[in-house]
């Protein structure tokens, strides 16, 4: 390599990289890196979001279903019962109340931990005993 | 100086043996040779003549190679960037649509509710109804024909609790009348049977959900003394103690009891408790002690009865 002329190399430029350049380069990849993480943390978040939300409303619907199937007036006017799912667990809370002879209010209440707190998810219907 | 050695740290086509060599596009911009060579500039399809010293300038069709290393990398991001904020969106519309999903769903029930509440309230209390359905004949029936506004108070105050977050909020029950069917036999003044379609509707914010069932109702006069013989008591359950029925013809010709008081399984009691008051509730059984309607109205010696909803898919 001795006798390579080091004019030509520095003309094309091909040693590395100055400090300037890297630092630029550092700054549009911590930039690019700081969207790309929170962009992965809004999907985990969204996700675990649209999963809790979609098992919670099925729970809801489910136990309305069966307690009409069942009948108002052969349910306990309060029941709680716990679901442990793949990645929450869910509580569902029932409740009846008689508005006259033969009507009822059914209260569906699903409750789930999403980021700490609590979040609710109430289905109401009036059925017929 | 450069020789044909050193080239090949430029071109990956650079041949020593030959005078021929290939240049990359981009790769060369400035060189001194010591002797003469010849590049092929493959972009270009041109060849360039390169005589011993100075060579001023190559032009090829793509830039340095740095230039190409940032256009990858930004072509990189952009890439990342495009389809990271597409799949964000797509992620943010599912979450949206599930809070929608979730507004469906209690309208869904509350119109359910609605519907329930309003068959209810017509089977005890409502004589402009059945005085509506006894005046509709077939000849003058124009279809569809809305006869009835239901009210159902604790549907409503339902919504009101569920959708509170939205400003304007309405719920609409409605009977119309589809078809008129008139009794066979013996019939009596205004009996007859009735397609109805009930209609509900929820309009809260931007939601807006109907939902519709379609209801056999039967107006049929309560006859005690032709077909008195023919009733039976059939016990149905412990709280609805009896039910009088008549026959097979009975249900044939439309000409039925249906009578069931809550109190006792005795058939004249249970007469005399629905002649004294309106507030009963009557069931239609078969004779084979299946229900048929569970609901009915009894006024000025009839009844109304009620086939159970059958919902509608939306068309």
């Amino acid at each position: 390599m001795k006798h390579y002329d080091r004019r030509i190399f520095k003309k094309l430029n091909i040693f590395g990289f100055s400090l300037v350049e890297v630092i630029i380069a550092s700054a549009i990849l911590a930039m690019a890196s700081v969207s790309v993480f929170q962009l992965f943390i809004f999907a985990t978040r969204s996700t675990k979001t649209i999963y809790n939300h979609s098992t919670a409303l099925n729970l809801a619907v489910v136990s309305m279903d069966q307690i009409a199937a069942a009948g108002p007036t052969n349910c306990p006017p309060f029941s709680s019962s716990d679901y442990s799912m793949e990645r929450n667990k869910f509580k569902v809370e029932s409740k009846i109340i008689k508005l006259s002879n033969d009507l009822y209010q059914v209260e569906i209440k699903v409750i789930y931990k999403e980021t700490g707190r609590d979040v609710e998810l109430p289905l109401s219907m009036i059925m017929e005993e | 100086m450069i020789n044909a050695r050193t080239l090949n740290i430029f071109s990956r086509k650079a041949s020593a043996g030959s005078q021929v060599y290939s240049a990359l596009p981009g790769q060369l911009s400035s060189l001194t040779f010591e002797r003469a060579y010849t590049f092929q500039a493959p972009a270009g399809g041109r060849a360039y003549r390169a005589l011993p010293g100075q060579l001023s300038s190559l032009t090829f069709e793509r830039t340095g190679r740095r230039g190409s290393a940032l256009m990858m990398v930004m072509g990189i991001l952009f890439v990342i960037f495009i389809f990271g904020f597409g799949y964000s969106n797509y992620l943010q519309s599912q979450v949206h649509l599930l809070e929608r999903e979730k507004e469906y769903e209690a309208a869904s029930l509350i119109l359910r509710s609605a519907i329930t509440e309003s068959l209810y309230i017509l089977n005890y209390d409502n004589q402009i109804f059945i005085n509506k359905i006894k005046s509709i004949t077939p000849k003058d029936f124009i279809r569809p024909y809305e006869i009835y506004q239901a009210k159902a108070e604790n549907s409503r105050k339902l919504m009101e609790e569920v959708f509170k977050k939205y400003g304007s909020k309405d719920l609409g029950i409605s009977y119309e009348v589809r078809e008129v069917i008139p009794f066979k036999d013996f019939e009596r003044t205004g009996e007859k049977t009735l397609r109805m379609g009930i209609i509900a509707r929820l309009n809260a914010g931007g939601l807006n959900v109907r939902h519709e069932c379609e209801v056999l109702v039967r107006f049929a006069a309560v006859i005690f003394d032709k077909y008195e013989a023919d009733a039976r008591i059939i016990k149905v359950g412990p709280e609805r103690a009896s039910a009088m029925i008549s026959d097979v013809r009975s249900f044939n010709t439309g000409k039925y009891y249906g009578i069931c008081v809550y109190t006792g399984a005795d058939a004249k009691a249970a007469r005399e408790a629905a002649q004294k008051s309106s507030r009963f509730r009557a069931l239609l059984v078969n004779p084979a002690g299946l229900v048929m309607v569970n609901k009915a109205f009894v006024t000025e010696g009839y009844t109304l009865t009620f086939s159970p909803p059958v919902p509608i898919p939306p068309r």
